[in-house]
């Protein structure tokens, strides 16, 4: 340290004498410790690793574990009592097809999750419709050209029971309809296998969180409707869901102060945004 | 008043009652038709308190108002006075105001306003409205519980803040706007003037070294150069591939930042180019807290380990046939040298305490702060990676809630002292030595500036200490 700022501490340790002596009362601010333990959604975990490395700045006492199995091993974690919050791209805490509800769990939206159907960038089609889709998942339509597309069997790429993604695509995008079996089907177990599966085969169609369309693949039109953010927004492009953070009754303590931060605007109109989600106070507009 | 004194000083004031008494020939009617009716007019000298220190000011009383010398009333309040075609103008660093005597009429920045009395002519000089003048000149005028006015040069910055980075004599905080986005602006710790630095849809602005530049991304991922001085945006990347924590290069020449939405690539972007460039692209996920050595060659970060969980996917839901061992979920040290052949990341620690405010000193050694949540009541301590390996404790006595370095690299941290005040104590590494420069019922960050000043957030407020004084200059 050179002296002029040896001199400067010294100054600014002055400064610091006389304040306390000018100041009687002083409470620091109430500390929040403990380890919070997330599982549930692959789609969400990007995201709650990025808001408990924001968190631990404010608070460096709290630890935040996460996995990632898929959004039904959300709710079971919770309900099991293996973790204090079930990430879950579905609201786990009333029935939707496929899934009853978790009693006494309590979801709390933490993001709006958009989600596109994808095709390999080999496949000659740029737009189809919920209906087209709906025979092509169910596996009634087999081939291309029936699409308009060239003359080539159709790959179709799903993921496993269980996935929030597969719920909320079949719910949104396939109008509840049911996704079928086959030689010309291939289930990928995590949304990262989704998208390498359909960068890398060809003729294959898939479904994935928008986040995670490349520029090796291509996002298709529903009905003619891009699948932007703003399109979500607007409400013209039906394919979304919110994703949840499910807790054993109401959220407490340090499992509180958490979800508050990945509620609050700092995160939702901060880092979420440039995760490429939505936040959640989008869609109350 | 000296225009450099008077800015030199801050904070609120507390105004004295005008001494004046004597009384102007009297105006009769509405103020517009009022053409120089003072000659009669008594001009007496008045004490009024501008930013903390009084002041003497020519004053006139004119249709029951009281009016100040426009030439010395411009002085106190640090604005340049000029008369141009018969008109005069004031002129900061964010306003120009122009009057005439004999005119209620006020142009604000090119916008009409108007004062309540007309300005008028006595003794070779202009008078007008004291208030009007403060608050056009994008000041304060406050009232006192006793009913006295308080006059402040520049309004406060108000809101609450965070992110304090220095830029040469000012500070870059970030404010949400009423849409909740973070905007950053820059303060200027002498006239306190604020100017929005940012644009709507943008994230935090990283200075360069030479204070020269700032980069930042808007929510699509796009990377924009801004010159800081000027405020000139350059759009530099359309790149749209999730990018966060930038890190300037010693020389200025390259950008270093975490590539993906799991921070598995670091990559570099040449600010004037656009180039990127990938630098390390070993897949490891969710790295964060990066650290550049000088050179650019080697990098220090955190990677937190996320958990693989084990699930029987033929069980029925209701059997919750799911193990997770969150034990392993573990943040580690990591170095990268890419100047070693077949390079790979190195972990400097194994421990499962909690980590945090990763930071690299001059001298190549490592801090961060620890919490080992399996122990009950433990604080969360600054420790120290030394160049043979060895983690040991620095100030063990303090319990670390914020974590820097100051100029000179030395590490510097919040903590609170033995009343629970909390205290930014800055550490010798050397010794453990600490040394306290602010103390406040709550302190969130700090940033230490190269003529010895440090930017603290207390209460998010920005508040400056330095040169034997601690001065808040938001509210």
């Amino acid at each position: 340290m050179n002296l002029f700022k040896k001199i400067s501490l010294v100054a600014l340790a002055s400064v610091f004498v006389l304040s306390v002596g000018a100041n009687s009362v002083a409470q620091a601010k109430e500390t929040i410790s403990g380890k919070i333990t997330v599982n549930g959604s692959t789609a969400l975990l990007p995201l709650t690793l990025q808001a408990a490395k924001e968190f631990k700045k404010k608070n460096p006492k709290v630890m935040i574990a996460a996995s990632g199995a898929g959004s039904v091993t959300g709710p079971q974690a919770v309900r099991k009592g293996v973790a204090n919050i079930g990430a879950c791209d579905w609201d786990a805490s009333t029935d939707v097809p496929g899934f009853k509800k978790f009693d006494g769990q309590v979801a709390t939206p933490i993001a709006v999750i958009p989600f596109a159907a994808v095709v390999n960038k080999n496949v000659g089609v740029d737009s189809l419709t919920n209906a087209q889709l709906k025979d092509i998942f169910s596996g009634k339509i087999k081939n291309w050209k029936d699409v308009g597309g060239k003359d080539a069997d159709i790959i179709v790429v799903t993921r496993a029971f269980g996935s929030g993604t597969r719920v909320n695509f079949q719910q949104k995008a396939l109008e509840g309809g049911d996704i079928g079996s086959g030689s010309n089907f291939i289930t990928a177990a995590t949304s990262g296998n989704m998208k390498t599966t359909v960068e890398t085969k060809e003729n294959s169609i898939g479904y994935i969180d928008l986040v995670y369309v490349s520029d090796k693949m291509k996002a298709l039109k529903i009905n003619n409707v891009e699948p932007t953010i703003d399109n979500v927004i607007n409400g013209k492009y039906k394919v979304w869901g919110y994703g949840y953070y499910m807790t054993k009754g109401e959220p407490k303590g340090a499992t509180k102060a958490f979800i508050d931060y990945i509620t609050s605007k700092t995160f939702q109109e901060g880092s979420l945004k440039k995760m490429k989600f939505i936040p959640v106070s989008a869609m109350k507009k | 008043m000296n225009k450099t004194k008077k800015r030199a000083i801050m904070g609120m004031v507390v105004a004295s009652a005008v001494v004046t008494t004597a009384l102007a020939a009297s105006v009769a009617g509405a103020a517009p038709a009022v053409k120089i009716a003072a000659a009669g007019a008594s001009v007496q000298n008045a004490s009024v308190t501008i930013d903390g220190v009084k002041v003497s000011l020519p004053s006139i009383v004119a249709n029951g108002s009281t009016l100040y010398s426009v030439h010395d009333a411009a002085d106190a309040l640090g604005a340049l006075f000029t008369v141009e075609n018969g008109t005069i103008v004031l002129i900061n660093e964010n306003h120009r105001l122009e009057l005439k005597a004999g005119s209620t009429a006020l142009n604000v920045n090119g916008q009409e306003e108007s004062f309540q009395v007309a300005p008028q002519e006595a003794a070779r000089q202009t008078y007008a409205e004291l208030d009007k003048l403060v608050e056009a000149l994008g000041g304060e005028v406050t009232t006192e519980a006793s009913g006295d006015k308080a006059y402040v040069s520049v309004k406060p910055f108000s809101g609450p803040v965070s992110n304090p980075r220095w830029f040469g004599s000012n500070v870059i905080v970030s404010k949400a706007n009423d849409n909740g986005d973070n905007v950053d602006y820059k303060i200027s710790t002498y006239s306190k003037t604020s100017q929005q630095l940012s644009a709507e849809d943008a994230y935090p602005v990283v200075v360069s070294p030479n204070g020269k530049y700032g980069i930042y991304t808007n929510s699509k991922n796009e990377v924009f150069l801004q010159t800081v001085a000027t405020g000139a945006v350059t759009k530099i990347s359309g790149d749209t591939e999730i990018k966060s924590e930038f890190v300037w290069s010693a020389d200025n020449s390259q950008v270093f930042f975490l590539l993906t939405d799991k921070g598995t690539t670091i990559a570099s972007i040449d600010p004037f180019t656009g180039a990127i460039k990938k630098v390390v692209d070993d897949k490891v996920e969710y790295k964060s807290d990066l650290h550049v050595s000088a050179d650019g060659k080697k990098f220090t970060y955190l990677v937190t380990k996320a958990v693989s969980a084990k699930v029987d996917s033929k069980a029925d839901i209701d059997k919750d046939a799911i193990e997770i061992d969150f034990s392993t979920a573990t943040s580690q040290v990591m170095a990268f040298d890419t100047t070693q052949k077949d390079a790979k990341a190195v972990a400097l620690t194994k421990t499962n305490d909690n980590k945090s405010f990763l930071n690299v000193l001059p001298d190549g050694k490592i801090v961060f702060v620890s919490a080992d949540l399996e122990a009950k009541d433990a604080k969360a301590l600054l420790k120290v990676i030394g160049t043979d390996g060895s983690v040991t404790d620095l100030a063990a006595d303090l319990d670390v809630t914020f974590s820097t370095l100051t100029v000179d690299g030395k590490p510097a941290v919040v903590a609170a002292d033995a009343s629970g005040k909390a205290n930014l104590y800055v550490i010798d590494p050397a010794t453990s030595g600490k040394t306290s420069v602010y103390a406040a019922d709550d302190i969130q960050e700090a940033a230490f500036a190269q003529d010895g000043k440090v930017a603290v957030i207390s209460n998010d407020q920005l508040v400056i200490i330095g040169n034997g004084k601690t001065v808040q200059l938001t509210k």
